[in-house]
């Protein structure tokens, strides 16, 4: 297979053509779209069949979830420069992009933090019911992501700024991908599609 | 850098895509816009994966292990959806049964039988008021017998002190409308008027 990939960075080990840690990111991403994908399918098929769950996910606040799809979006833009700048060989550039990256992730766990706060101090807590057992379970288990892409960028940033593992500039940015992409499901499904 | 004008672009469209989301989520009412909400969220983690994740510039099996994920998901969608609609079509959502219980109670109910009330009265009413319905000289509730103007009041007040209890001189009676069902303390009342009321 010899396919024009994005950009190679400079990893070079291959027994496919795609260089071997890109596969093992893509199968890694791809078992997280089976937990997650699971999950929210579950939620799903729950909601559809209870109608009266719209009541409780109106108590959800749509302004934050909102602030917060346009935080991560937009640090998804600062990963996708920081590989575009590791490409061009510019690591300085990477790794600030990085940071920035990381800085999203901050923004986005305390205005999460801050809905968690107002919807417990409301009564809503994860064993209120099953909308916000599913509410807090997925919004928690994102959140995790979060967090553990947070620490592997800031890992990449640190390297990047020692002009080390180009390779990870990508790599974390695919997972902080992922992270927004989940996100990007999950934002109509807790907020949107509330009122009725 | 042609490359970051293009992620520029695509970032700028998902935002505008959020904000039409936005926009249509003042309108969840109707079916067809929840769909399109959701088509939207599909197309934004499509120009996520697609451009910011390349997985478009991916060689074609790479793709498929991604592919293969999704396909999984929707096999297990298929798997469990026959089971959930059976499960909510034979057991109906609890806050509908409760619904219905709530217009039941408002419908005429049996008229009160003397004798099952006396089974509810024996198991529920005799720690208080007594076998004699004296309540021990009314210290531990209402006496029934010499107390003429306690079952002077009417079935429907009466109905309420047993159902949500009633904190009075003697004392504080627990409301019985969750251990009791509206017949049996219609039937208890029974009892009670039938035993210890004026003859």
């Amino acid at each position: 297979m010899s396919h024009a990939h994005a950009a190679p960075l400079p990893e070079e080990r291959t027994s496919t053509g795609v260089a071997t840690g890109k596969v093992a990111l893509w199968w890694f991403l791809a078992s997280e779209v089976a937990i997650f994908g699971g999950l929210i399918m579950s939620y799903v098929v729950c909601r559809l069949a209870h109608p009266e769950w719209a009541e409780e996910a109106a108590h959800t606040v749509s302004a934050a979830g909102a602030l917060n799809t346009v935080v991560l979006l937009t640090s998804s833009l600062f990963a996708v420069l920081a590989h575009s700048a590791a490409t061009h060989g510019d690591m300085k550039k990477a790794s600030n992009l990085l940071f920035a990256t990381v800085g999203g992730g901050l923004v986005f766990l305390c205005v999460k933090a801050y809905e968690y706060h107002h919807e417990i101090s409301e009564g809503f807590t994860p064993v209120a019911s099953l909308f916000w057992g599913f509410y807090f379970f997925m919004t928690g288990l994102h959140g995790v992501h979060v967090v553990a892409g947070m620490t592997a960028l800031t890992w990449a940033a640190l390297k990047a700024r020692k002009n080390e593992a180009p390779w990870a500039v990508e790599y974390t940015g695919m997972y902080w991908h992922l992270v927004d992409v989940i996100w990007i499901f999950l934002f109509p499904l807790v907020y949107l599609a509330s009122a009725s | 850098m042609s490359h970051d004008k293009k992620y520029i672009v695509i970032w700028a469209a998902l935002l505008v895509a959020l904000f039409v989301s936005l926009g249509l989520g003042q309108f969840v009412g109707n079916a067809a816009v929840v769909g399109t909400i959701f088509v939207i969220a599909a197309v934004k983690a499509w120009l996520v994966v697609a451009e910011f994740m390349h997985l478009r510039l991916e060689a074609r099996w790479l793709q498929l292990v991604f592919a293969g994920a999704l396909a999984a998901i929707m096999a297990f969608v298929i798997g469990i959806t026959p089971d959930v609609a059976h499960h909510w079509s034979v057991i109906p959502p609890k806050p509908e049964a409760a619904a219905d219980a709530v217009v039941v109670a408002k419908k005429p109910l049996e008229p009160g039988n003397v004798e099952r009330g006396g089974k509810v009265y024996g198991t529920y009413c005799v720690g208080c008021h007594a076998v004699d319905g004296k309540a021990n000289g009314g210290t531990t509730g209402a006496n029934f017998v010499d107390d003429t103007t306690r079952l002077a009041k009417t079935d429907a007040e009466l109905l309420t002190s047993i159902a949500e209890g009633k904190t009075g001189t003697i004392g504080t009676m627990p409301p019985w409308k969750g251990a009791l069902t509206e017949q049996q303390r219609v039937d208890a009342l029974a009892y009670v008027r039938a035993t210890f009321g004026a003859k």
